[in-house]
């Protein structure tokens, strides 16, 4: 017992990453499930965190509201982002939101309030390891009651076939649009937890490299399934501590696993695990 | 029940539809035939709202379709297939057929998420009357199946069935036996006949078939480069000097 205390202390902060990391996996799923390659979730990440961190710091505001509220601009912002991008299709798509990723960014070093590249130190400590996997597991939970209901069924129908799908009755633009929305809180409250699980947020946090590794994430997982994004979030963070003996050749060998996996699972990881079941 | 009233649809300067005027009545099977290129497809895409008329007007009881999108008319009660099958690939045939009950699927999303009794059960409902259309159409066996993986014939069978699922009040079929063998078309014949009598559902048949036009539709309307050039019954069709010359002509000379 003493043992797994000690442990949890030593690699508390690796345990919160992989659980943060899962969120976002997540946001980036709900988005390819229903067909689009969206890379704007840096972004989203970023309004809900510097929101929420300034809304507690300055607005003494508790945290959970100060998380949900900037979760729910975040999926404003994913609205007003969906609406014109909206026509685009896969990468055109994935270009425009990766442009409006790094135009958060920007303004997240210029505003006056947002304290410039430094970013904003002295956040609160207030999330615990609790808190981020009873707000995953609930997440998850509702994601894959989603997939199962009737809105499921039609993000499913509109990633594989837009014509055929609209030929049902099925209004692609609105179900779109609720993807993005979804997928846009899903990482903005990623982003308030991640804030007030770290002493400091900057801008370089929300770099458009990271919204790659989030999308490797969930290609890695699977994105078959609910639990897919999550499995890939979970052996994507730990693979480099495993490697971390070594050193610089660690991106290298990262990598190589990413292509081997996308090579010889293109289900995902997952899917080993549900073969494994199904039998 | 629908109507096309000198419906144009200009590409550039091809007129692929002109001041075509056609009236479907309800529970009717109404038979659309003509050579390679003479606007058929194009005008179930009008009437489907895949491609907008250029001149003219497509109602379905006296309601604009017209200027709507696709899901829209979809919602009003018409359905489709297609001439190369656009079944969801990676859904099973039983998913693809759960999927064509969308606009009469009023399972309840908050009951879904929260995972409650009534609207889990509303759900397997669904999948049970879609298990039902299945079987009605004799693939009982593959209705786990991945769709991708089914045969061509199956494909057909498995898309009349999402198409039905959707209650439609008319169903505009594009080619429905290409690709089949004699056995599979007389039986696709006598499901549309079926479908016509005992749901009420109004077909109009767009085929290149034309012992199955002939033999299942009560009415025909013949196009030929974008034009009317006929309407009338199998027999009157059959014997229209101008059919025989654009159609049926070359058919016999073969």
């Amino acid at each position: 017992m003493h043992e797994l205390v000690a442990a949890y202390h030593a690699h508390s902060a690796l345990l919160n990453e992989i659980g943060i990391n899962a969120l976002l996996a997540l946001s980036v799923w709900v988005t390819l499930a229903c067909g689009q390659l969206s890379l704007g979730n840096m972004g989203f990440m970023a309004i809900a965190a510097y929101a929420s961190v300034l809304l507690v710091t300055r607005g003494h505001w508790p945290f959970f509201g100060a998380a949900l509220t900037g979760a729910a601009m975040a999926a404003a912002a994913g609205l007003l982002l969906g609406w014109p991008v909206l026509r685009l299709r896969g990468v055109f798509l994935a270009i425009a939101t990766i442009g409006f990723g790094e135009i958060v960014r920007i303004f997240a070093i210029n505003l006056p309030f947002t304290g410039g590249a430094e970013g904003i130190a002295g956040i609160p400590q207030l999330v615990t390891t609790a808190i981020i996997y009873s707000s995953l597991a609930l997440i998850a939970f509702l994601l894959w009651r989603l997939t199962r209901s009737r809105a499921g069924r039609a993000f499913a129908a509109i990633a594989q076939d837009e014509v055929a799908a609209s030929g049902l009755g099925i209004n692609p633009a609105a179900y779109k649009l609720a993807a993005f929305a979804i997928g846009a809180f899903i990482a903005g409250y990623a982003g308030a937890l991640a804030a007030f699980s770290s002493f400091f947020i900057s801008p370089s946090d929300y770099s458009f490299g990271r919204a790659v590794d989030v999308l490797a994430f969930a290609v890695a997982g699977g994105i078959g399934s609910v639990a897919g994004p999550i499995a890939g979030a979970a052996l994507l963070t730990l693979l480099p501590e495993w490697l971390r003996f070594l050193q610089n050749y660690r991106d290298v060998v990262n990598g190589a696993i990413l292509l081997l996996v996308i090579i010889f699972l293109p289900q995902g990881v997952w899917s080993i695990v549900r073969r494994r079941s199904a039998r | 029940m629908i109507s096309l009233d000198a419906v144009t649809k200009q590409y550039g300067g091809v007129h692929a539809v002109k001041e075509l005027t056609l009236e479907i009545p309800e529970r009717m099977l109404f038979g659309l035939i003509g050579p390679n290129g003479a606007g058929k497809t194009t005008a179930l895409n009008l009437i489907t709202g895949l491609a907008a008329p250029t001149r003219g007007t497509i109602s379905l009881d006296g309601r604009r379709l017209d200027r709507r999108k696709p899901y829209e008319i979809a919602a009003l009660g018409v359905a489709r297939t297609y001439q190369t099958s656009r079944l969801f690939p990676y859904m099973t045939a039983l998913e693809n057929v759960v999927v064509g009950m969308h606009v009469h699927a009023r399972d309840s999303l908050v009951g879904q998420l929260a995972g409650w009794p009534p609207a889990i059960a509303q759900a397997r409902a669904l999948r049970t009357r879609a298990r039902e259309l299945l079987g009605e159409l004799g693939l009982s066996e593959r209705a786990d199946a991945v769709a991708r993986s089914l045969a061509a014939g199956e494909q057909r069978r498995v898309e009349l069935a999402r198409a039905i699922a959707a209650q439609p009040r008319v169903l505009l079929l594009d080619e429905p036996a290409a690709g089949l063998n004699p056995v599979e078309t007389e039986r696709l014949r006598d499901e549309i006949v079926r479908l016509v009598r005992e749901r009420g559902i109004g077909v109009l048949l767009v085929e290149h078939d034309m012992a199955l036009v002939m033999s299942a539709c009560e009415r025909i309307a013949v196009l030929d480069f974008g034009e009317k050039i006929a309407e009338g019954s199998p027999a009157q069709i059959r014997n229209d000097p101008k059919v025989i010359e654009a159609y049926l002509g070359v058919e016999n000379s073969a």
